[in-house]
Order: C-alpha cells, then sequence, then structure tokens
C-alpha cells in the first residue's frame, strides 16, 4: 500500500516545502522486506573474476568402484550364513613378487563367480587393483581383500577372504598387514622366474607367525608357449623351484610337516589368463571320471616324484630303467596331455580339432573356431579345467580355519591374555574411500560380534588414550564393490566405517576400556628414505598438515616428524613410495603444491672400539661423578635384541654369546626404546661403588642413557650397536642432591664422551639390490652398481631361462635414480628391486678435521663421513664443530692431551 | 703525437671504475669488478687483484692518465700507493647490476634466515622454515634495501608479516631470571602511589612483562622470576632493574629464541 502512495511524487501532506534531497520517489527496501530482512547493496563485484560464479562440481573420484553389488553366482546371505560356521572359513593373504600373478589369480576367481564381470580384451581386469596409482602404474599398491564364496570339488561352498597384497618392495608393509589379518598364505611364484630372495623374508615373517603355507605356481603357460621346454624339462624346472621354496621354509624352520610338495596337496598349478588349475588330485579325479576301477586318492599320490609309468605292464616304477621310455608319471598323465591340447587348439585345422576336443567331452560353437589362437585357447582351457575347484580343496585342507588358528595369531600380535567373552577385533589398516576423505577399516574380529551402529572402544597402538567410536557400516570386501552387513562374527575379515578418526595405523576395538592392546605391527623393513616437504603458498600450510596426517593413516610404514627447524619430513620405504606418497598428498588429500627437497636418508651412530680412557663427568652440582667406558656392540646381539629374541635379565640367551653370568646379570637396559640395538651394563664393583646408592639412582641413569642414544653425540641421530659399560659411580648421600636433574644430564654427557673417545662412525642405510637381466646385460649391471659405491655379492644363473639373477648392496642414499639408470644402461632388459637390507658404516672419520668436502664436488671415500655429519648438522642448525671438552672434566681432557690420544682440534 | 696502433693500445674490458673528486680535480682507477667491495670489507687483501692498472686517471674511458703535477697538487707528497688507496677508500663506485644483485641477494638471505631465527608459528610454536619466509616475503611484496641492516629489516619484515597476516606468525619469546633484591627499592616515576607497598608493586610490574612464568620465589629477600618475555620487553626489564635497584637486580638470557625443542613425530 505504502508504495502505491510514495509513487505519487514526492507528495507530502500539508503543504509543507520539502527539499529536493529528502524527497522519497521510491519505498526502501526494509519497507518493502520488512524488518526482519537483511538488505545489501553492492555497488562493486566482491567475487574475484577468476573465481567462477557457479564453480563446476568438483569430482572426487580417485578409485573405480562398481555402481550397483554386481551379481553373483551365491547368494550373498547364504554367504553370511555359511560365515557363521568357522569351520567354512578361510582367511589367506595371496603374496608373492612382482609381477608373479598375483592379482591376476584373484581375478580368475573374480570371474568365475561373477557372471558379470569379463576379462576386457586389451587389459587385464585387475579386480583388488582400483586407486588411480594403481589402474596407472599397472602394480598393486594397497593391500585389497575380497570375500568369495568357492565350490571345493566335493561340493561344499568355502568362504574365502583373499587379501591381494602387493609384489613391490617397497609395498613390504602392505605384505605385513595382509599376514597380520590372515590365518595362511597362498605363495605365488612365477613357473619361469622362480623363487626369488626377496620373497624370503615374506616366507620368514609367514613362518614365525605360525601361518600356513600354500604355494601357487603361476604363469604355467609360460613354460610351454614362451621357454617351450619340453615336458621332461618342466617337470625338473618345477621341482626345481618348489625346492627353492622348501630351502626358505626350512631355512627358518626345518620341521617337515611345513614342507611343499604337491604330493602333500599343498601345490597349485595355475595359468591364472587361461583359466588353468589343477592338483595331483584334480587329475587323478579326471581320469577315475574316464576310467573306471581308479582309486583317486592312491593314483594321485603317483603323480608326483619318481614315479614312472609303464604302459606295457600298466605299472608304476620306482626307477626309470625299468621302465621303456622312462617317462615320469606327472609327465605322462598331466604335462604331457596338457601339451597335447595347447599343441591341437594353436596348430590344427576345425575339423580336426573339433574331433580331438570332442574325444575330451569338449563341444565348442562354430563361431569359436574362427577366434584368434589366443581366445580358442582360453576357450577351450576353461573348458576341460573348468572352475577352479581344486584351488578352493587346497585352500580348505591346507590352511587352518579361524577358530584354530586365533589363538596363535594373538600369542603373536595381542600383548596380554584375551577375554573370554566380548569383543575384541584387531583394526589392522586405513583403507581410503573412493572420494579420498575418510577411510574404511579393515578389521579382523576375534572374538564376539561386530554390529553396524554398535558402540565400541578404539584403543589406538600408539596413544594410551581410549577413544569411543559408533560403527557406521559394516562391509564384506569385493574388491570394486562393498557388501554392507548387519553384523559379523568371529574370524571374519570386514571393512568398518566410522573409526578411522580414532586411529592411525592400527588399532584395538573392545567392548570393554581395561584390556591389552594388540601390538605394533611386526613389519619387515623400515622407512630409512627422508624427504621434507613444503607448501608452495605459505598460507597453505594447513591443508597441507591435514593432508600429512591423511598420508599417515593411508600408508603404514610413512612416518612423519617435524623437525626441530620447522622442517617436516616425510620418511618412506623407497623411491615409489615416497613418489606415491607424494601423488596422494598433492592430488588426494592435500591438493595443495607442494615443495619437496632433494630425498635424503636416516643415520645412525656407533662406535667400532673401545674408549681410550675412562670416561667421567661430574653433575651440574659437582656433587656427583659417573665413570663410563663405550665400547662397539656385537652386531649378532645387536640383531637378536631388535628381534627382540634378547632380554634384558636372562642369562641363558647372553650364554650364546660368551658372556659370563656376571655380566648377563648386570645388564641395566636396552636403548633408546625397548629393542633398540644399544646396550648399558653395570661394571661397578661392590669395593669400589656403593651400589646401595647406585641402583637407586638407576632410572636416572638409565634415561640419561637413552638420551644419548636417542640423539648421537655426532649429528643428534640415533646410535646403534654400541654398549655402555657404568665402571664407577660416586653419588651424594643426600637423595635430594642426586635427583633425575642430576644424574640425567651428567649420564648423557658422559655417554657421548665415552663414545667419542672410543672412535665413532657414522652408520648409512644399504639397499639390497635385486637385478634380473639377460647374460649381456649382466656387466652393465656391475659397472652402474660401481658408480653408485655399490658392489655385487652373488651371480646365479636362473635355471632354465636366459636370464640372471644378480644380488648386490647399493647405500641408500646413492640409490636416487638407481632403477632408472639401469634401465636406460640396457635398454629396459634388467629389472630390479630394491628393499633395505642393513645398516653400515659409512667411510671416513666423521671427526677428522683435515677432511674438507668441496662445494659442488663428490666427497672422496675418507671425506664421506665428515661430509655427511656436517651437511646433518648445518641442516639441523648444530654447530659445525663437535667438541669433545664440552662433554669431559679438566683433568681427563688434561690427560687426553698429554697423551695425545685423540686428536687435539677436537679438544 | 702517439700513434693509435693495435699493438701498443692497452683495452680494458670488464672494468669497474673508481671516481674521487679531489682539490678540484677528478682522480679515477680502472679496478676488476665486483672486487672493490670486496676490497673495502677487507675480504681481499692482494690490491693487485683489485686494479686493473697502477695508475691513476683523470678519465679511465678516454685513457687519460692523471699527470703528475696534478697528484700532487692534490695530495701533497703521498706516495703513488697512498694515494690508490686513498681513491679506493673514498672514492665513489658505480656498482654494477650483477654487484648491486648479489648484495641484495645475501641480504634478502639474512634477511629471511634471521626471521626464521626469530619467530615461530604461534599453532605449533616452531619456526617457520627458510623456504616458507622467503615465499611469504614475495608475497606481501616486501623489498631488500642496501642502506639498513639485515636485522633492522628483518624486524620490519615481521611486523609487515603480523599485519598482512599471510602466514600466522609470532616473535619467538625470550626466556630470562629475573633476580631483583627488595630491599633498598625506588619506586620509578608515576609507579605507584607513594606509601603503597613498594615490593609488591615491584614484583606486579616485573610479571607484567612475562607472556610465561615457570617459577616465581622469593628466596632469601631476593624476588626471583623465571619465565618468558617478549623480546620487546628486555630493554625495559633492565631499565626498570637499574632504575629500581640501581644496578643491585640481575636478567640473565637463558634462551634467546625459545622455541619447541627435539624432533616431533606423529602418531
Amino acid at each position: 500500500m505504502s508504495a502505491l502512495q510514495r509513487t505519487d511524487v514526492g507528495r507530502v501532506d500539508g503543504d509543507a516545502v520539502v527539499l529536493h534531497e529528502d524527497k522519497q520517489y521510491y519505498p526502501s527496501a526494509r519497507e518493502v522486506y520488512g524488518p526482519d530482512v537483511e538488505t545489501l547493496v553492492q555497488e562493486e563485484d566482491t567475487q574475484a573474476l577468476s573465481e567462477p560464479i557457479v564453480a563446476p562440481r568438483v569430482e572426487r573420484k580417485f578409485a573405480i568402484e562398481e555402481q550397483d553389488l554386481p551379481d553373483t553366482l551365491y547368494d550373498r546371505t547364504f554367504l553370511l550364513q555359511t560365515a557363521e560356521h568357522p569351520e567354512f572359513l578361510r582367511n589367506v593373504a595371496v603374496v608373492g613378487h612382482l609381477h608373479h600373478g598375483k592379482t591376476s589369480l584373484l581375478d580368475m576367481l573374480v570371474t568365475q563367480s561373477h557372471p558379470g564381470i569379463n576379462q576386457p580384451r586389451r587389459d587385464r581386469l585387475r579386480y583388488t587393483d582400483n586407486h588411480v596409482l594403481e589402474r596407472a602404474r599397472g602394480i598393486s599398491i594397497r593391500a585389497a581383500p575380497i570375500t568369495l564364496m568357492l565350490p571345493s570339488s566335493s561340493g561344499k561352498s568355502l568362504v574365502t577372504t583373499f587379501i591381494d597384497t602387493p609384489g613391490h618392495c617397497n609395498f613390504i608393509d602392505e605384505v605385513a598387514c595382509g599376514l597380520a589379518a590372515a590365518d595362511g598364505m597362498l605363495l605365488c611364484v612365477d613357473a619361469a622366474e622362480g623363487f626369488v630372495p626377496e620373497t624370503a623374508e615374506i616366507v620368514r615373517l609367514a613362518v614365525a607367525q605360525q601361518l600356513d603355507i600354500a604355494l601357487c605356481i603361476t604363469k604355467l603357460d609360460r613354460l610351454i608357449l614362451e621357454l617351450k621346454f619340453p615336458p621332461q624339462d618342466a617337470y625338473i624346472k618345477l621341482r626345481h623351484l618348489i625346492e627353492e621354496v622348501n630351502v626358505a621354509i626350512a631355512s627358518v624352520d626345518p620341521s617337515p610337516s611345513l614342507r611343499v610338495s604337491p604330493e602333500r596337496g599343498n601345490v597349485i598349478f595355475t595359468a591364472a589368463t587361461l583359466g588353468w588349475s589343477f592338483t595331483l588330485d584334480s587329475f587323478a579325479r579326471f581320469y577315475a571320471e574316464q576310467y573306471r576301477g581308479i582309486m583317486v586318492e592312491d593314483f594321485a599320490l603317483r603323480l608326483w616324484g619318481d614315479f614312472f609309468y609303464d604302459e606295457q605292464t600298466r605299472r608304476f616304477n620306482r626307477s626309470s630303467e625299468a621302465v621303456l621310455g622312462g617317462k615320469r608319471s606327472f609327465v605322462h598323465f598331466i604335462l604331457e596331455p596338457i601339451y597335447k591340447l595347447v599343441t591341437h587348439t594353436l596348430a590344427t585345422e576345425k575339423p580336426e580339432l573339433e574331433k580331438t576336443l570332442a574325444s575330451l567331452g569338449i563341444k565348442l560353437k562354430p563361431a569359436a573356431y574362427k577366434l584368434d589362437a589366443r581366445p580358442l585357447l582360453e576357450l577351450v582351457s576353461q573348458e576341460f579345467f573348468g572352475e577352479a575347484k581344486s584351488m578352493v580343496d587346497v585352500i580348505f585342507r591346507t590352511i587352518k580355519p579361524p577358530h584354530r588358528s586365533s589363538p596363535a595369531k594373538l600369542e603373536h600380535l595381542y600383548q596380554g591374555l584375551p577375554m573370554q567373552d566380548g569383543l575384541l577385533c584387531h583394526a589392522i589398516k586405513l583403507l581410503p574411500a573412493t572420494d579420498a576423505l575418510s577411510f574404511s577399516c579393515l578389521v579382523r574380529v576375534y572374538s564376539g560380534t561386530l554390529r553396524r551402529g554398535q558402540r565400541v572402544n578404539v584403543l589406538d597402538e600408539t596413544s594410551d588414550n581410549v577413544h569411543i567410536a559408533e560403527i557406521s557400516g559394516v562391509f564384506l570386501p569385493g574388491g570394486r564393490y562393498k557388501a554392507e552387513v548387519e553384523q559379523v562374527g568371529p574370524g571374519s575379515i570386514v571393512l568398518v566405517d566410522g573409526i578411522d578418526d580414532c586411529m592411525t595405523k592400527t588399532a584395538t576395538l573392545t567392548s570393554s576400556q581395561d584390556v591389552p592392546r594388540f601390538a605394533p605391527l611386526a613389519h619387515l623393513t623400515s622407512s630409512v628414505v627422508r624427504l621434507a616437504v613444503e607448501p608452495y603458498n605459505p598460507p597453505e600450510l594447513p591443508k597441507m598438515l591435514a593432508g600429512l596426517q591423511m598420508i599417515n593413516k593411508a600408508y603404514p610404514l610413512a612416518s612423519i616428524r617435524v623437525e626441530e627447524s620447522g622442517e617436516h619430513t616425510i620418511f618412506g620405504t623407497g623411491e615409489l613410495y615416497l613418489d606415491c606418497i607424494m601423488h596422494d598428498l598433492r592430488k588426494l588429500y592435500a591438493g595443495v603444491e607442494v615443495k619437496v627437497s632433494d630425498p635424503s636418508v636416516s643415520f645412525c651412530e656407533t662406535c667400532i672400539e673401545t674408549s681410550v680412557i675412562k670416561c667421567r663427568a661430574g653433575s651440574p652440582n659437582k656433587k656427583n661423578t659417573l665413570t663410563v667406558v663405550a665400547t662397539q656392540l656385537d652386531d649378532a646381539i645387536a640383531k637378536e635384541i631388535q628381534a627382540g629374541q634378547l632380554e634384558t635379565n636372562s642369562y641363558s640367551s647372553f650364554q650364546r654369546h660368551g658372556w659370563d653370568v656376571l655380566a648377563a646379570r648386570s645388564i641395566w637396559a636396552f636403548g633408546p626404546e625397548s629393542h633398540s640395538p644399544n646396550l648399558l651394563r653395570d661394571d661397578t664393583l661392590d669395593d669400589e661403588t656403593d651400589k646401595g646408592l647406585l641402583s637407586q639412582t638407576r632410572e636416572s641413569v638409565v634415561q640419561g642413557f637413552r638420551w644419548a642414544t636417542r640423539e648421537g653425540p655426532l649429528c643428534d641421530e640415533p646410535v646403534r650397536n654400541t654398549q655402555i659399560n657404568v665402571l664407577d659411580a660416586v653419588l651424594a648421600n643426600e637423595s635430594i642432591f642426586r635427583g633425575a636433574g642430576q644424574i640425567v644430564p651428567a649420564m648423557r654427557r658422559v655417554c657421548y664422551s665415552g663414545m667419542l673417545t672410543a672412535t665413532p662412525r657414522l652408520m648409512e642405510p644399504v639397499y639390497l639390490v635385486a637385478c634380473m637381466a639377460p647374460a649381456e646385460s649382466v656387466s652393465v649391471v656391475y659397472a652402474v652398481l660401481e658408480r653408485r659405491r655399490g658392489h655385487v655379492t652373488q651371480e646365479v644363473a636362473i635355471a632354465g631361462t636366459p636370464f640372471y639373477r644378480v644380488v648386490g648392496l647399493v647405500p641408500v642414499i646413492d640409490s636416487f635414480g638407481f632403477e632408472t639408470d639401469l634401465r636406460a644402461q640396457t635398454r629396459g632388459k634388467a629389472f630390479c628391486q630394491l628393499a633395505f637390507d642393513s645398516w653400515q658404516i659409512v667411510p671416513g672419520d666423521p671427526l677428522d678435521k683435515s677432511a674438507k668436502p668441496r662445494a659442488l664436488q663428490q666427497a672422496t671415500a675418507q671425506q664421506m663421513a665428515r661430509d655427511f655429519v656436517l651437511k646433518t648438522r648445518r641442516r639441523k642448525g648444530l654447530n659445525t664443530e663437535i667438541s669433545l671438552s664440552k662433554y669431559l672434566d679438566e683433568d681427563a681432557v688434561q690427560l687426553l692431551r698429554e697423551n695425545d690420544l685423540v686428536d687435539p682440534s677436537l679438544l | 703525437m702517439p700513434i693509435n696502433q693495435p699493438s701498443n693500445q692497452i683495452k680494458l674490458t670488464n672494468v669497474s671504475v673508481v671516481r674521487l673528486k679531489w682539490g678540484g680535480k677528478r682522480f679515477e682507477l680502472a679496478c676488476y669488478k665486483n672486487k672493490v667491495l670486496e676490497w673495502r670489507s677487507g675480504v681481499e687483501k692482494d690490491i693487485d687483484e683489485v686494479l686493473q692498472i697502477e695508475s691513476v686517471f683523470t678519465n679511465v674511458s678516454k685513457g687519460a692518465v692523471a699527470s703528475n703535477e696534478d697528484v700532487k697538487k692534490a695530495f701533497g707528497d703521498k706516495s703513488r700507493e697512498d694515494v690508490v688507496q686513498e681513491i679506493l677508500k673514498k672514492g665513489e663506485l658505480q656498482v654494477g647490476d650483477k654487484e648491486r644483485g648479489a648484495m641484495t641477494g645475501t641480504i634478502h638471505k639474512d634477511i629471511v634466515s634471521i626471521i626464521s631465527d626469530k619467530t615461530v608459528d604461534p599453532r605449533t610454536r616452531r619456526p617457520y622454515t627458510t623456504g616458507m619466509i622467503d615465499k611469504a616475503l614475495a608475497e606481501i611484496g616486501f623489498s631488500v634495501g642496501t642502506t639498513k641492516s639485515a636485522k633492522s629489516q628483518a624486524l620490519d619484515a615481521i611486523k609487515m608479516l603480523q599485519a598482512q597476516g599471510t602466514i600466522p606468525i609470532e616473535r619467538a619469546t625470550m626466556k630470562v631470571r629475573v633476580t631483583c633484591p627488595l630491599s633498598n627499592l625506588t619506586l620509578p616515576k608515576g609507579g605507584a602511589a607513594p606509601g603503597g607497598d613498594s615490593k609488591k608493586v615491584i614484583k606486579d610490574l616485573l610479571r607484567g612483562h612475562f607472556v610465561k612464568v615457570d617459577d616465581d620465589d622469593t628466596i632469601g629477600g631476593d624476588f626471583v622470576i623465571e619465565g618468558d618475555i617478549q623480546p620487546g620487553s628486555f630493554r625495559q626489564i633492565t631499565d626498570l632493574l637499574s632504575e629500581a635497584t640501581k644496578g643491585k637486580a640481575q636478567c640473565e638470557v637463558l634462551n634467546f629464541s625459545q622455541s619447541t625443542e627435539g624432533d616431533e613425530t606423529w602418531s
């Protein structure tokens, strides 16, 4: 109404004169829209021109995912019902070397159980590799679980959760996750390449954790189609391969029950891309169907080893001489038929092939004969071998069901006695969701039932805090899909949503708060490669930090450290590992530009002799004096401490290293962590030292020792392989004067002077290089290694192939770019893998002041240690001079100077 | 008249001229680039490395050498070396492009490292890396001058960074311990009303400067306070103490730049 009145230009009641500027022609916004509406008038764009008015939708999709649940040959409710019976449940980790056919093997099982999913024409399916990087690089990067229900040959259905693990050495941390979840492992070995030494480490861990091992020989077709072996040689090659695996197993545990061998029913022969999978049993059953009167089990037993079949007498013989032709039964009954099938399919024309196939009961559509050789062979193989029931048989027989293996697993993984009832689950690994904003957690249920909507206690592996989280979803893993379920029981491996905020690497899920936790996973390698990162735009630092938090969760062995200088560093296992981390940080998690430093490594400090004098240091109040010497710790002892095989208070374990009772009983601590390779021993004598007082300050002395070994004297890096012996302690009588504040710094100083007078050395990590190269490229491997301070330790020909396996060592710091270098030099013919092997002493004396590394020049061997120490000190903002007198008493300095025991410039 | 021939012609390349007007005459020296500044700062000690030709010119580019009379008239009886030294010391120098670049470069580097030393990220109490400081300075359009010292420029830059707010930044606090005797106190002017407890007043004044107090105690008539202060407060504290106690109080600096110690590994 008012609007109407106002349009009547400027007329006001009465005849009052209204100034021009007071005239109101239009109603104000407030009058039109009412008092509770905020009106803004803007004359200029507040939005930057670069900002779109309607922003395009950002699609965050970093992995392949099925739109709907794909059809399966089994019913999912039936699967869940079966899973309630643990005897029909199996958890298997699929492990093996890179490109040894782990993912392809699972593809075969997926296509056989999912009617809608087929192998693509040109590419491989790789149903368990879905992350963008995995697709682009063509390798597995994550441990990926998949639950399938598969029929066995006896018609039973088995619910199996496979964990597909990566084969690349950098991602061996994911293998440890897979093994922690599984009850047994399916070891995949390429028939042509054979067993590689890198896999031996995995076998060692599996045997140590008492996992059952089944061997799967993959890519059997390579022996026939690529290497073109005669059947006899193929048998010898296979036997050799199986023996290599057995040697690896026996080196850990020589018990004959762990042997893998076809006649023991724990070896499967496969060629996944062609759909082959068979065991001795499956072939025996095949013959039994054809000919009556064959005892399947007895016949199967005679199909491997030195059994020779005499066609005339139709008898098996143990020696080849008695038999005409001298063919082993495996060759006669298994390999030759397969060879015939392949040659006929590939070589003969349609009418003849049709006849041959008909004799095997295979009938193909007429169009099939027009196919190319390879698809035709695939089709014939599928008809001949059928579903991979033999594989299910092997898993069913060889690998223990979860209810039988759980007690042993808990003994290895759990730090305490498990509860009798209530929920107990091990959250092993976080897997990023497709949009990379949250994580699903790979969880193994040990006892109780895990339900959706349940509130559980999440106990992270490191912090003491207990978080309570509600489980927002429980899913059966399925590669590219996950099937939601209401609840799961003991022994199941599932993906759980809703707990990722409460944990970083691993966690324990329980119904009660006061229970022990699962120990952090035992990893096969350590993160030694270091990369410093910073955001390109400084204001984006918080975004980068949030991204780093996600990286910390997504990669089991990645560790993020904020250094005193404010630098953010990422530690990883190798170049590829860090490359993947940087990709994920930039693209998935932080979405910001990140600057990276040159790669570097972590160092360690050690000493190689015994201190030249007894080192003595007083406490700040000068009322206590400690005397120690430092000496080198035997490498064998250091290794055993790290493996957790030695305890501080056990004589028996030190006896085998030649220690007497007194020495073994006087060990106070390992440091800096409980299983670190440094040792503190109390060597004081009763008549010289007041042992009572010393034992009262033991805590502080150990604390000082731990501090000194955590940050060594050379460049603040951890100390290794060093033993500190306390020789004497003069302590104040009043307890107030020998508190931690006095003893800890004194002990730290005296440890430093001890190490500095015991010929200190710097240690660097070393990679084990395993190369596979044809004969002509072997010399190149030597040359490339030599240029990088490396050397070859072993060179063997791989049986039955034109390849050599060259094993060597190379310092990690010089290994950056090694793989690219090698490939370029050999024109792609050599292939190598680098895995952390050990710590090695850097040549040169780190205290040698005459060694002056020149700028822009590589340090010579004598300067190397000094160069590394100076660079590290500079980076950390430490004084570049290492001074011994800072840590020693006056008279000790005098003694050293008079006797010319150390370099005078140090004092 | 000398004949200008290629054989008796000396060509000076890469020359930098030092010019001095003295006694109404212009004198020049032909020097190598970069070397004059090094000579002046004392890095270069060999004069042959600085001078291209030992003679004194009136005009280097024309090759006109100064006559002995002119030199004598202007400088008196000094030896040739002393004259050269004087010109080098007092003469004005045209700083080359690259030289200036190198100079600002080092100052810039110094500024960045000073800022990195003196400041922390208030969220983590850790210093920023030099790379990040560098980038942040570029973003706020900080330009390096050659006249002021690196330290004072760094302090200006910190204020600019704080004002612009590209990155949250704070001066790193100092850790100090103050020991102040509580007898014979003279209160500063306008401190407190006469008759008030001077001990309490001085304590409160001191406490006011501390960001964080670790220890606060009276031991045997001495007031001892230990904690973190803003670097700017240090001067005020020492002034206050010298005024109030006539130099009997002590202010010890325990740590100049306080930031989180040690590395931290995320878990």
